[in-house]
């Protein structure tokens, strides 16, 4: 099992290089501002490591994901990557040699979680040992499902990736919802990730790392 | 890894103080939180882990 996970340059704070297992980090930060761009930063850090990546798609298709995907990760190993597939997209689609869960619905929480069991099992047969699990996105569930429903299935999925050792990446578009339910969701998770449009370019912060700087700072 | 430091907000701290729905806001969480965990008893396995959310569920369904 992973003690630490590298993320490289993936957070806007050059001190933090990795992140203890058992972590939850959730991106968040209105929409067209790169959320899942530093969420895919954050999975692919540690694909030249052996980590595994497992992810959540709740409205893009697997496909899509995966493209998005190979965009952070020169040489893909498709064997460490799998992927659950929430979207409704074609069922008939599959994808070359990437281990896919199809679940009708984001609503369906149950499919989710059995997806994530079967890909966590398949990951064990292969003897990777550290897994990052992804989801995007919150905001998509929270769009199907009430604030409670929400907050309930994230506590337990994270305790899950907490539980078994791995890092839990996720996303909101805060600007989608009220602020109580940003600040519900946002409370479960271990760590934040910030992200703003401010005059002179994009702009991030981290809450919730020990050492990391908590203030606004550009990040490309 | 702290969870509860996670809920800084992006107001100032005297919008804080004057917010009694913010200052709230962490133990509703932690309440929350630990009734879901009551409700789960242990979750080691993928089963256990399956059945909670499945738990959860069906409460969304009623």
């Amino acid at each position: 099992m992973n003690a630490e996970y590298d993320v490289g340059d993936a957070l806007p704070d050059e001190t933090v290089d990795s992140l203890p297992a058992g972590t939850n980090v959730l991106v968040t930060g209105p929409a067209m501002v790169g959320k899942r761009e530093v969420a895919f930063r954050l999975l692919a850090a540690g694909h030249e490591d052996a980590d595994g990546v497992l992810c959540v798609t709740t409205r893009s298709s697997g496909a899509s994901l995966l493209d998005e995907f190979e965009r952070y990760v020169p040489e893909l190993d498709r064997d460490r990557v799998a992927i659950i597939d929430c979207s409704g997209s074609d069922s008939r689609q599959t994808l070359e040699r990437i281990a896919t869960e199809r679940v009708s619905s984001p609503a369906d929480l149950t499919g989710i979680s059995i997806g994530t069991a079967k890909l966590l099992q398949r990951f064990d047969g292969k003897q990777i040992d550290g897994v990052r699990h992804g989801l995007v996105s919150v905001s998509t569930l929270l769009q199907y499902l009430d604030r409670s429903t929400v907050f309930k299935f994230l506590h337990i999925y994270t305790s899950r990736i907490e539980d078994t050792d791995g890092i839990g990446v996720f996303t909101l578009d805060s600007a989608a919802h009220d602020d109580q339910t940003v600040n519900t969701i946002t409370s479960e998770f271990d760590c934040v990730v910030d992200l703003r449009e401010a005059e002179a370019g994009r702009e991030a912060r981290i809450r919730g790392l020990p050492g990391a700087s908590r203030s606004w700072r550009a990040f490309d | 890894v702290a969870r509860k430091s996670a809920l800084e907000s992006e107001k100032s701290a005297d919008e804080l103080d004057d917010s009694e729905a913010y200052a709230e806001l962490p133990d509703r969480v932690e309440r929350a939180g630990a009734a879901v965990d009551d409700g789960l008893g242990d979750m080691s396995s993928d089963a256990e882990f399956v059945g909670a959310v499945r738990e959860i569920d069906e409460g969304a369904e009623e």
